[in-house]
């Protein structure tokens, strides 16, 4: 269990931290709150003010499956470039909450008080534009939904659809398949005699026309 | 001169250098605090004087509407009007960094020929501080974070040499009262000023 000792004072002083890992080339941008960078376990925090909001990360006692949005900052056209200009979708975020003392430094004893709240893939991204004519004022945010590893397990898809295409692009040759577009569609009266024709072509000539009377 | 002119000719000014604060009151009346770690910008609130004479001040006007709420302006309080703001309480009057601070740091050494009032101000790397208490000279403690990363022997700026780099966040538009060969100026709102920080 994760002891917080920073949270055990009335007083608390505190910032956030997130890294972002993105693309093929694991190119790495971090970001905090603070007013200068701030270095924890090798790690350096830019202090670009491109750190708008950070969304609500939820707390359960069992694993859960939890998104969450990060928000940066539109106006400024590097953070416009870290989402059109990577392959950013499926790259890799953290966020920890770092404790600080009275100087604006991490809490280093008894153990450092920084401490990972989030890790996840991105999921989506998108730039909204807040566009107002009366107040003319042109405000772009950029949005970076993240979903937990769980979620990304959950919706993983996996096994082999039973149709001719799928079944060969595995088992080339096998022909157990080949049939089913054609069965598909094909209504069967299993375990009674069909009320009307069915449409398979080799269906049964016995017809029950003694309706309502299910007895054999 | 033109936010400059601006500050000179106020009517009244709010100064706000509070820090990002959460607070919490339990039932039972207990409160909780919790600082978030920001830079703490100066925003400064300014009700302009409403009786400027049109034809005397368009060109302040021009440059107010040339900056708009787009480009940054550094405002300084050593007029004659304004000195108070930013004079010295203390006695220093040269200072330098005395060593490289830790990031974020409240607490700077310096190398200085006196002593620093509570409420002085300073200014490091172009971001301007209070002296949170009354010092000898050698260490003071300051209102926020030091902003960026200055280095051992920086100078520091020392009252009235203090400035600030601010842009307009709310820029307020005019309505012209018409009178004898011309109008008087009334702002449709007050001038609101936050520290630029790059």
């Amino acid at each position: 269990m994760t002891t917080i000792n920073a949270v055990t004072g009335s007083q608390i002083n505190h910032a956030e931290f997130v890294r972002l890992t993105v693309g093929t080339a694991a190119t790495v941008y971090t970001f905090c709150n603070a007013a200068a960078p701030v270095t924890v376990s090798g790690i350096t925090f830019a202090n670009l003010g491109a750190l708008l909001n950070v969304g609500d990360v939820q707390r359960d006692i069992k694993a859960t499956s939890d998104d969450m949005t990060i928000q940066l900052t539109g106006i400024d056209p590097t953070n416009i470039g870290i989402i059109l200009g990577n392959q950013i979708k499926g790259s890799l975020v953290e966020v920890w909450r770092g404790f600080l003392d009275s100087n604006n430094q991490i809490i280093t004893t008894p153990t450092t008080q920084f401490f990972k709240r989030y890790q996840g893939i991105i999921s989506g991204v998108s730039i909204t534009e807040d566009f107002n004519s009366q107040l003319r004022t042109r405000i772009a945010t950029c949005s970076i939904a993240c979903s937990s590893m769980r979620r990304v397990l959950e919706n993983r898809l996996s096994g082999v659809k039973t149709n001719q295409n799928s079944w060969q692009f595995i088992y080339s040759g096998d022909t157990s398949m080949n049939r089913v577009a054609q069965i598909a569609n094909t209504f069967f009266d299993f375990g009674k005699p069909p009320m009307t024709q069915t449409q398979s072509s080799e269906t049964t000539v016995t017809m029950d026309n003694s309706a309502g009377d299910a007895s054999p | 001169m033109s936010f400059q002119t601006i500050f000179d000719i106020q009517q009244s000014m709010t100064v706000n250098n509070r820090r990002m604060v959460g607070q919490q009151v339990a039932r039972s009346g207990y409160i909780t605090v919790a600082q978030y770690l920001t830079a703490v910008p100066w925003v400064f609130t300014v009700t302009p004087h409403n009786y400027l004479y049109y034809p005397q001040v368009r060109d302040i006007i021009q440059a107010i509407d040339n900056k708009d709420r787009q480009l940054p302006e550094t405002i300084t309080f050593n007029s004659t009007n304004l000195s108070w703001f930013t004079s010295m309480r203390g006695t220093a009057t040269t200072a330098t960094l005395n060593g490289t601070p830790t990031p974020n740091t409240q607490t700077l050494a310096l190398t200085s020929n006196g002593t620093f009032k509570a409420g002085d101000f300073i200014m490091i790397g172009g971001y301007t501080y209070k002296i949170t208490a009354d010092s000898a000279g050698s260490s003071v403690g300051i209102n926020r974070p030091l902003i960026g990363t200055p280095s051992s022997g920086a100078t520091v700026s020392i009252g009235n040499a203090c400035t600030f780099t601010v842009v307009a966040e709310a820029c307020p538009t005019y309505t012209l009262n018409p009178m004898t060969s011309g109008a008087f100026v009334q702002w449709d709102a007050p001038f609101v000023f936050r520290e630029y920080i790059t």
